[in-house]
């Protein structure tokens, strides 16, 4: 019965808002009469999981890591002569459109409202919807591209199904001091170790302090505990945890990383939960503490 | 992150067990870390080679970044001695450079930085000798340049490379040459190459001739093909033509990395020996002329395998 009971919880917190079979991609290209006075310059070409490569070369890994099925690509042009290249990529569902999505936006967009979640930059504008990733990359920039962008986005997403929105278990993420839009979803290889899948994270800023938050979710307590006996043997524990986070859970392991500085997990039921940042004790115990009211 | 702060870590340092990645420890391939962090628990010394008449010392084994964001994972790549990082600018739509750039940025110049340009042109053959299309080359390239510069969060790249180049008529481009020319003159980078998967022979035979080019980037392993790890995809290359230029780079100082060196297969050097990637690597690497091999990675598991090839 418990075991049931967290497998629903695990499928609710993780589930994916769309899944679906491979369909033809070609679909989504908007029709002419939609574009005009909009024209497409260049004919729609599809690539799928064995040509990728060919059409964005080393870049392909990263996108088959996060599930990729295929893409359909196009070059439209309006009628100041401005062409952009459009990308639908099918991520095959929602939660890899996101977390590809997630993985390729910079700081140095402005979000804007279009699909489940979008940013513009100066000459391109990318957004994720459904099971889809859209990229929109002019060749040049200008106020009126970037409205040309817009409207060809709108376009699109209106032919895509619905919209939905960050992955649920991004709830349990305390909200206090988080870095919006800086949720990350790993498939695989979370925090470098190959035994640790489908992690997500998320930045925090207050005053000088920046850490992260990483949650591991299992399908129960039991390979919840398995991988993370897993990884404290892949990492180099201090023997005596600070006396401040003896507290926040029973086998609290605390490592020094080159990058992250100190890093702290815990496992709770079928979670695991970690805080990585150059920070003092007390506020990783505080932090810990704001999500003990959140993990169930 | 801010480090001006005791760390939850610094303030029980006393404490630690063991220092970090006690399974390099175990391998004896880790913690020679050192040339780059010296002083650190420096034991050994990571095999290095000279990367042609850049005069760059490279680690044998490269890190390819491109099948991971991880900023932790990237660090420990660079604690176990590897000193040589390959990226891409279209790699994550150039958050793989942003990761790069903040692991780096506190030790930069123990660090050699090779990124790739790319040049998304739908012209070829004639059309790129046009003036319009000449502007946009000039453009990309410029664009490109200044975004890797502020992603890796320096004033300097140690090679940037044209990418998945296949065509005679961009790598003999005069916009394209002109522009490595001055982004060497103004110390922006210190030297230009090119990445290719096809007509690879061809394109070196062209820089056999004329040795513009300083680097060469090659898909190179034992089978003289590969399957892709993850796209499943087939490519193979006349490996004896491959070879003979190769050697010809070597002679005339081209530093050569090759890349797809795994996507041969596992591999054993000796009959007793089970197939394996290291092995793989290390054939690879038997022929003086590799400077170094750029090894795609994204756990552990692949790291500590791969960098036993260190030392």
């Amino acid at each position: 019965m418990k075991f049931g009971l967290s497998l629903l919880l695990f499928i609710f917190l993780t589930c994916n808002l769309s899944m679906g079979t491979s369909q033809d991609i070609t679909g989504l290209v908007p029709a002419a009469a939609e574009l005009s006075p909009i024209i497409i310059s260049a004919a729609h070409q599809v690539y799928n999981r064995d040509n990728l490569w060919e059409y964005i070369n080393g870049a392909a890994p990263a996108y088959l890591h996060f599930g990729f099925q295929q893409v359909v690509t196009f070059v439209v042009m309006n009628p100041d002569s401005d062409e952009a290249v459009v990308d639908i990529y099918d991520m095959g569902d929602s939660l890899n459109a996101f977390g590809m999505y997630a993985q390729e936006k910079s700081a140095k967009g402005k979000p804007v409202t279009l699909g489940s979640g979008a940013v513009i930059y100066s000459n391109s504008l990318y957004f994720w919807q459904d099971r889809y990733y859209i990229k929109l990359i002019a060749y040049s920039s200008s106020p009126a591209i970037a409205s040309f962008l817009t409207r060809l986005g709108g376009l699109i997403s209106a032919r895509l199904p619905d919209r939905g929105s960050l992955p649920q278990i991004f709830t349990l993420f305390p909200l206090q001091e988080r870095v919006p839009g800086s949720e990350r979803y790993y498939p695989q290889d979370v925090l470098g170790q190959a035994f640790l899948n489908n992690g997500y994270s998320a930045e925090y800023a207050a005053g000088e302090d920046q850490y992260t938050i990483f949650i591991i979710p299992f399908t129960n307590g039991q390979d919840a505990g398995e991988k993370y006996a897993s990884l404290q043997n892949a990492k180099s524990p201090v023997e005596t945890v600070p006396e401040v986070l003896k507290n926040i859970g029973d086998a609290a392991f605390l490592y020094k990383d080159s990058y992250y500085g100190s890093v702290c997990f815990i496992q709770k039921n079928q979670f695991i939960t970690g805080v990585a940042g150059h920070i003092q004790a007390e506020k990783m115990q505080q932090i810990f503490a704001s999500l003990a009211q959140t993990i169930p | 992150m801010k480090n001006n702060q005791k760390s939850v870590y610094e303030n029980c340092n006393n404490m630690i067990k063991k220092i970090t990645r006690k399974e390099f420890l175990q391998t004896g391939a880790g913690l020679a870390a050192l040339s780059i962090f010296p002083g650190a628990l420096a034991q050994a010394t990571p095999q290095y080679r000279v990367l042609g008449r850049t005069g760059l010392q490279v680690t044998t084994l490269g890190f390819g970044a491109t099948r991971t964001n991880d900023p932790s994972f990237i660090r420990t790549a660079l604690d176990s001695g590897i000193n040589f990082l390959d990226t891409g600018r279209i790699y994550a739509n150039g958050q793989n450079e942003v990761v790069i750039g903040n692991v780096i940025k506190e030790f930069r110049k123990k660090i050699i930085i090779q990124t790739k340009v790319t040049l998304e042109l739908r012209e070829n053959g004639e059309q790129l000798k046009t003036r319009p299309v000449a502007k946009k080359i000039q453009a990309m390239l410029e664009t490109s340049l200044q975004e890797s510069l502020e992603a890796l969060q320096t004033d300097y790249l140690d090679v940037l490379l044209l990418h998945n180049l296949t065509s005679l008529p961009l790598l003999q481009h005069e916009t394209v040459r002109s522009f490595f020319t001055e982004a060497k003159k103004s110390g922006k980078i210190r030297a230009c190459g090119f990445s290719s998967h096809e007509n690879q022979a061809e394109l070196l035979r062209t820089n056999n001739s004329d040795h513009f080019y300083d680097v060469v980037m090659v898909a190179y392993n034992h089978r003289g093909s590969y399957t892709h790890t993850q796209t499943g995809r087939f490519s193979e290359w006349d490996q004896q033509a491959l070879e003979t230029e190769l050697q010809t780079a070597a002679q005339n100082n081209i530093g050569i990395v090759a890349m797809k060196t795994c996507s041969g297969g596992p591999l054993s050097l000796s009959p007793d020996k089970t197939p394996s990637w290291f092995d793989a690597i290390q054939w690879v690497l038997q022929h003086s002329y590799i400077a170094s091999a750029a090894v795609a990675m994204a756990n552990m598991d692949e790291l500590k395998e791969n960098s036993r090839i260190l030392f």
